[in-house]
């Protein structure tokens, strides 16, 4: 299995380089945005860059994480990669475990850095009074819930025939899914919708990949 | 054949996301639809609602002759009916909102617990007074910069802390908790503010200056939901309600002081000033003197300020039928409790319907009666220019849903919070069957109508259906997955006809030798006259060429 995820993520590096940019990219901008907010006021609340990346990071993110799984499946279907694989002791099954391993270790290096670097700097900053994060963190989990859906969209759209197809469709329907966002926002509700999403994605890449011919 | 259990998965899965982007799609495109239809409603206030004289003061005050524009009542449908109840808004605008005190001082949001926040420029120093939550005590702080002695850092001193039983420093151990105060935001930087803690079930009233909390009696069988201004999703422009007092002209030296609030009319094209006659403010402008509170029950309470208990009811949230209503079945409302010459002339309750069309003011006497209700309807606003093309695009819209979820919605309409209906996906209590099951009150003619409402959306699911029965004998499908098929088609529309395309077999069929019908060449026998592969020699074929 660790030799399959390596192997994925050596297939994948450009994209894992560009999750890598798109994460210092935001980090630069809050962490920037951060300390100028602390050095002319009191540190009392959430700066507003911390809030003001994210339309960028959402957009950019949701597009990258389409683009990933299209990718993975699009390379793998068209050099043959699984049907190589499938000649030695490896079965499908694990091949998609490694492939959806590898996408959610993607979104990890997109997001988490990020994330930590708001940890660290409200750690290294404490706040003099006490703050609501709730917004904060249900803005994190939405983001991360609709990456994932998009990531296993792009996963359902690489198996097709029809590049161009493709992309104009993962890039409609990604759109669509990051606009459920502006309709219901960050609530309880959204976090399900995107986890139903994620699942049905996820089972329908999975009964396809099964019984993709060689 | 599939196995049945990932056949079954993939069709599910599909549906549910076939379901999700149709649903997302004609959101948008209703939205735009009522986006262009409202601009001229709300952007150029058409929308609007105007009572003047307002009915609340005595004809002796509108009638003194220095008063040049009696009192009125005033209420718009804000742009806010179409795009602030869209969940991003509403989180976001919530968010400005409650860290308002502090965010315009530092940019910082997530301050909700915030209620008082002064910053002293010739000290550089911020005197904040917030709810820490896990001491249970509202806290009097100092933040300021202190430079020197080896530390150049941010420190706070807290001055004082209160709690249910008093005052004191922060070491304090018998100042006991607040579990989860309702606290009067009407009046901002405030060092006095009144509370109400559910847990405790009584009002306080906390000092900083004083150094004191005064606790109220025990509060039996009302549980208060709202205290101070009581008002929903003003602040996201939805709607907005305004009590004029009556106006006079302003004199030489009201007018060149610009402390003094004043109001810009016109006459004979010459614009003149305007200012509250003796012994009225603007309400919207400055804090209204009582504190209202709003129960459970709907009710609204005026509360006495040195007692701490409920005086007298001022009001109550009622519908068009003059019942009770529950806040959130509204989409926003105002409560102006109108105040003048030292005393109270009643109530006036502004609110705004959950589907955004009608606008009503209740208005109630000093001893809280029911005095009058007058309202202004924007359906008859669809009778202008682009109304009823308006009207016809959302009802075939709305006939793209499915029709199933529609007849769901005319059950749990009346269970949605107003403005989350307004941002709901699946289910659509903003539908013409919506609006349908709020205003109707028979349940057998009412849900017969409302079967006529939905009969569109039926009849494409017939006619889907028959298309799917039509593909589905000619591919082989079970007689039991067309049945199940043709069921979902007639509750699921346009979803189930493109569920049943993405996920139908793509087999290439065969001529079967006996019928010569196309067959499938992946089963033992045909599955339209049940022949095997290998035909006896001696039986006949069904079929023969013939030159007609």
């Amino acid at each position: 299995m660790w030799t399959l995820i390596k192997r994925e993520i050596k297939d994948n590096i450009i994209m894992f380089m560009l999750a890598v940019i798109l994460a210092g990219i935001c980090e630069a901008v809050v962490v920037s945005g951060f300390l100028r907010t602390d050095a002319e006021f009191a540190p009392v609340g959430i700066p507003m860059a911390v809030y003001m990346v994210f339309p960028f990071f959402i957009i950019s993110l949701c597009l990258l994480a389409t683009t990933m799984g299209g990718v993975q499946m699009y390379l793998d279907k068209n050099k043959k990669i699984s049907a190589f694989l499938s000649t030695m002791s490896v079965t499908r099954r694990r091949l998609l475990w490694a492939k959806m391993l590898v996408g959610i270790i993607w979104l990890i290096v997109a997001m988490l850095p990020l994330i930590a670097a708001e940890l660290f700097l409200f750690q290294v900053k404490p706040r003099l009074i006490p703050v609501d994060y709730s917004l904060l963190i249900r803005i994190y989990i939405v983001t991360g819930l609709c990456a994932l859906s998009c990531y296993l969209l792009g996963s359902n759209l690489g198996l097709g025939r029809n590049r161009i197809i493709a992309i104009l469709a993962g890039a409609f329907l990604c759109l669509i899914l990051i606009s459920l966002i502006v309709i219901k926002g960050f609530g309880a509700e959204i976090m399900l919708i995107f986890g139903i999403t994620s699942v049905a994605l996820a089972v329908r890449a999975w009964n396809a990949f099964m019984s993709i011919p060689l | 054949m599939k196995p049945l259990g990932k056949y079954t998965t993939t069709v599910v899965t599909t549906g549910f996301l076939v379901l999700l982007i149709m649903s997302i799609l004609i959101f948008w495109l209703l939205k735009t639809g009522q986006a262009a239809f409202y601009e001229e409603l709300v952007v150029d206030r058409t929308g609007k609602m105007s009572i003047s004289p307002s009915g609340v003061l005595p004809r002796e005050i509108e009638l003194e002759p220095n008063v040049v524009k009696q009192s009125e009542i005033r209420g718009y449908i804000g742009d806010g009916a179409v795009y602030g109840t869209l969940g991003l808004l509403q989180d976001v605008v919530t968010e400005i909102w409650s860290s308002k005190l502090l965010a315009r001082l530092t940019q910082q949001f997530g301050t909700k617990s915030v209620y008082s926040a002064l910053y002293d420029q010739t000290n550089d120093m911020y005197s904040i007074i917030y709810f820490d939550k896990k001491l249970g005590l509202f806290v009097m702080c100092d933040i300021y910069y202190r430079v020197g002695f080896g530390e150049n850092r941010w420190v706070k001193d807290i001055r004082l802390c209160a709690g249910p039983n008093g005052t004191g420093p922060k070491s304090a151990t018998n100042l006991g908790r607040f579990i989860n105060p309702l606290v009067d935001r009407s009046s901002q930087n405030q060092d006095s503010f009144v509370l109400f803690d559910s847990l405790l079930s009584r009002f306080f009233k906390i000092d900083f200056v004083d150094r004191t909390v005064t606790k109220g009696p025990q509060i039996k069988g009302r549980q208060p939901v709202a205290i101070g201004r009581i008002q929903k999703n003003e602040f996201n422009r939805i709607g907005e309600f305004r009590w004029i007092p009556p106006l006079r002209k302003a004199t030489e030296e009201e007018y060149t002081n610009t402390k003094i609030r004043k109001y810009t009319t016109y006459m004979n094209g010459q614009p003149v000033q305007l200012v509250p006659v003796d012994g009225f403010d603007f309400h919207w402008l400055d804090n209204p003197s009582d504190i209202l509170v709003l129960t459970a029950s709907n009710d609204i309470f005026r509360l006495d300020k040195d007692s701490l208990d409920l005086d007298g009811l001022v009001g109550t949230l009622l519908d068009e039928n003059l019942e009770a209503i529950g806040p959130q079945s509204l989409l926003s409302y105002s409560v102006i409790n109108v105040k003048g010459q030292d005393k109270s002339f009643g109530t006036i309750v502004g609110q705004l319907s959950a589907d955004a069309h009608q606008l009503s003011a209740f208005k109630f006497g000093e001893d809280g009666a029911f005095r009058d209700l007058q309202r202004y309807g924007i359906l008859d606003s669809y009778a202008k220019a682009g109304g009823p093309l308006y009207l016809v695009i959302k009802y075939a819209l709305e006939n793209l849903r499915p029709a199933a979820l529609s007849l769901v919605s005319y059950f749990t309409t009346s269970s949605f919070e107003a403005a989350a209906g307004h941002r709901a996906l699946f289910l659509s209590p903003e539908s013409f069957v919506g609006w349908h099951s709020r205003n109707t009150v028979g349940i057998v003619s009412s849900f017969l109508i409302s079967f006529i409402i939905i009969s569109p959306a039926l009849a494409l699911g017939v006619v889907i259906a028959w298309f799917i029965r039509k593909d589905a004998v000619t591919t082989g499908l079970p007689k039991q997955a067309q049945t199940l098929w043709i069921i979902a088609a007639v509750a699921f529309g346009i979803t189930a006809g493109i569920t049943y395309l993405l996920t139908r077999d793509r087999i290439m069929l065969v001529t079967c030798k006996n019928c010569g019908r196309m067959r499938r060449p992946d089963m033992e026998a045909c599955h339209r006259c049940g022949t095997g592969w290998d035909v006896p020699e001696l039986r006949s074929v069904t079929w023969r060429v013939s030159d007609h």
